[in-house]
């Protein structure tokens, strides 16, 4: 198995088995990412294909000194998504991802029953969060990605991410029950 | 404990000391939600389209040569006053490099389905005609042929079994007398020129402070396209960049070339210089430009002129004697070509390359189109049987026409050779027309039955999927019987 690096090399210079062997490590990742960010199966697989195509398309563009390959990635998945709900929604409305809706009516969030309980509670406190304290949890709880690739994808220092994450995390603790909590920040991680 | 849970927990316990004492609890918890874990609903086969879908498309690569189209890393402004910012873009030549010809091999039938191909160009029937809506197109027509020869927009493109008038033509039967083809190959590689990435959007921005007309441009999204650089000196040039073909084009900036009020006298043949020295500007210009000429054959000038400008005989029109038509310009074709094979067009006219000579100046009045000659290939199932390529040949491709046998005339035609026929795809779902070069034989036509017979050769496609389209498999056009046999002029 060739390491990531000879691979991405391999891809730019139009290697194709190189990019099926890179998307085969990424398509569930990006895909599940994607799919806690939107909770409905076909949207997650158009918005998967259209960052997938992106990815394809603009390959060259990538410089390995920029960053890891996945934060990259993340980061065309991440934008995928933004600009599907931004396209949903009117100008006015600042919709990030699927929190920015109202849940008690998306049945595509209600049709996860085992989080039903968990999202319509969560959901009011992750509401008065930023979206980019959002992004910083949903990242690292959900999306499971290290602190340096959360860095990469929203173009911030790793250390700001850290002490976002550990404010937010702190803030959340305090205003949620313990339950709650716990439920919440372990199970992005287990999943 | 599993070694996650306790992961998961120690980090936890980083966050908030004080749940280490409700670690029992956390751990039943814990298990609960993994128990509860939520489906994703991930789908394998959902995975497995997609990477067929994205490998069907072509790759691109790193090219870290620089060519004619490589774009400037800096934009430079020069601001003099609010409306008087200038955007000047500088295009890098390397010069170092000795040619930018190349190929890239990709995947079998990468250029999906030929189904749609049409003859000659999407909109003028000429081979080597210019891209749809462009300027070029009309700067550099040729000469409209004779309505005594046969032409790609005689016979229009229009699908089989239809019926048109025609323009008088005579019927004509093709007779091989070559000798036996062999045709071994179960695949032949198609190509298709490499375009520039499109969708740049440097210069939209840089031109956000720049208002035009009182409009705000940056407030658009989008990138630029193309542009025109003009030369306002005496004979100068208007040069047009289109980024998103990789086409650049150079123009007579027609206000510095002649007066508008200035008359001319109509040219002679014996105005046209000789060959050698027509070349001889057009090599001049094209090495004093820089222009890179590893993709392109061996050059020659353009006689079409010559027949077309022909007089008819007054015995069949009964017409005042025409004077023979001498052409402002005469071109030298660069004939393109692609692994050693030149390109012609579905008319068997070598096409690349076009550089007009203002004949009246004795100066490069017109160059189109300068692109790199950078393509890919891709692998299509070829026809074998020989016997049904020389039966399409002897329908006469473009140029056969049924009808009454009476007055038809025997064309002969020989041994054909191996070509690239250039071939406009359509793609309606896509709503766009790919230019792509497909192996062919070139059969040479042997007698040409009169002087005003056009056809230099007869060629066929040999890939497969062409030849199954209704445009070759169904035969060429029908005429109406009643115009077969005698011009329509009187």
């Amino acid at each position: 198995m060739l390491n990531e690096s000879t691979l991405i090399a391999a891809v730019q210079s139009g290697d194709k088995d190189a990019f099926s062997a890179l998307y085969e490590q990424y398509v569930k990742q990006i895909y599940t990412f994607i799919y806690y960010k939107t909770h409905h199966k076909e949207t997650a697989e158009d918005i998967t294909s259209l960052a997938f195509m992106k990815a394809y398309n603009n390959f060259t563009t990538f410089d390995p000194a920029k960053g890891p390959f996945s934060a990259w990635l993340y980061r065309i998945a991440r934008n995928c998504v933004v600009d599907h709900y931004r396209a949903k929604k009117p100008v006015s409305m600042d919709i990030e991802d699927m929190w920015d809706l109202d849940i008690a009516n998306n049945e595509d969030v209600l049709r996860d029953v085992h989080n039903r309980l968990v999202f319509e509670d969560v959901q009011k406190y992750m509401r008065e969060l930023s979206a980019e304290q959002r992004e910083v949890i949903t990242m690292r709880i959900w999306g499971e990605l290290s602190f340096k690739e959360i860095a990469e994808a929203l173009g911030k220092s790793e250390g700001s991410c850290k002490m976002m994450f550990g404010r937010t995390i702190a803030k959340l603790r305090e205003q949620m029950p313990l339950t709650m909590f716990i439920a919440f920040f372990l199970g992005g991680k287990l999943f | 404990m599993q070694k996650n849970i306790k992961d998961l927990l120690d980090e936890l316990y980083t966050i908030d000391p004080s749940l280490q004492e409700h670690e029992a609890t956390l751990i039943r918890l814990v298990e609960k939600i993994i128990a509860a874990k939520p489906d994703t609903r991930f789908d394998r086969a959902f995975a497995e389209q997609l990477k067929t879908e994205l490998l069907a498309q072509p790759l691109r690569v790193n090219d870290t040569r620089t060519s004619f189209f490589t774009w400037p890393k800096s934009v430079l402004a020069v601001a003099g006053s609010a409306f008087a910012v200038v955007l000047v873009v500088a295009v890098v030549v390397n010069q170092t490099n000795p040619g930018l010809h190349s190929v890239v091999t990709l995947e079998k039938g990468a250029f999906g389905s030929l189904a749609g191909a049409q003859t000659g160009s999407p909109a003028f029937g000429q081979g080597g005609g210019a891209p749809l809506g462009s300027r070029e197109a009309m700067s550099s027509m040729p000469a409209s042929p004779s309505p005594m020869n046969a032409s790609d927009s005689a016979v229009g493109a229009t699908g089989a079994g239809k019926m048109m008038i025609a323009a008088p033509y005579y019927g004509y039967t093709f007779v091989y007398k070559g000798d036996a083809i062999s045709l071994t190959e179960n695949e032949v590689p198609v190509y298709r020129r490499l375009k520039p990435m499109s969708g740049r959007t440097d210069l939209v921005g840089a031109l956000s402070s720049v208002r035009f007309g009182g409009m705000n441009i940056g407030s658009f999204g989008g990138g630029l396209t193309s542009f025109d650089i003009a030369d306002d000196s005496t004979d100068g040039y208007m040069i047009n960049v289109n980024l998103r073909e990789g086409i650049v084009s150079i123009n007579q900036n027609w206000q510095t070339w002649y007066s508008p009020t200035e008359q001319h006298a109509p040219l002679a043949a014996s105005d046209v210089p000789a060959d050698e020295k027509l070349l001889a500007i057009s090599e001049s210009f094209l090495r004093d430009h820089g222009v890179d000429m590893s993709g392109y054959g061996a050059p020659s000038v353009e006689q079409n002129w010559r027949q077309y400008g022909q007089p008819m005989p007054l015995a069949e029109t009964k017409m005042a004697e025409q004077q023979i038509y001498v052409p402002d310009s005469i071109s030298v074709i660069y004939p393109t070509k692609i692994n050693d094979q030149e390109v012609v067009d579905t008319g068997g006219t070598k096409t690349g390359l076009r550089v007009s000579i203002d004949i009246r100046k004795n100066k490069v009045s017109n160059v189109w189109p300068i692109q790199d000659t950078r393509y890919e290939s891709s692998a299509y199932a070829a026809e074998t049987d020989s016997a049904r390529i020389i039966k399409l040949a002897e329908q006469g491709m473009n140029y056969g026409y049924y009808g009454d046998a009476k007055g038809r005339k025997e064309v002969t035609f020989g041994t054909p050779s191996r070509v690239l026929v250039q071939q406009y795809v359509y793609n309606e779902k896509l709503s766009v027309s790919t230019e792509l070069f497909v192996p062919a034989l070139s059969f040479p036509v042997l007698n040409p039955p009169n002087e005003y017979f056009y056809p230099k050769t007869i060629i066929v496609p040999l890939a497969k999927e062409l030849l199954d389209t209704p445009m070759y498999g169904g035969g060429p056009i029908r005429t109406m019987e009643a115009t077969i046999d005698k011009p329509m002029v009187k």
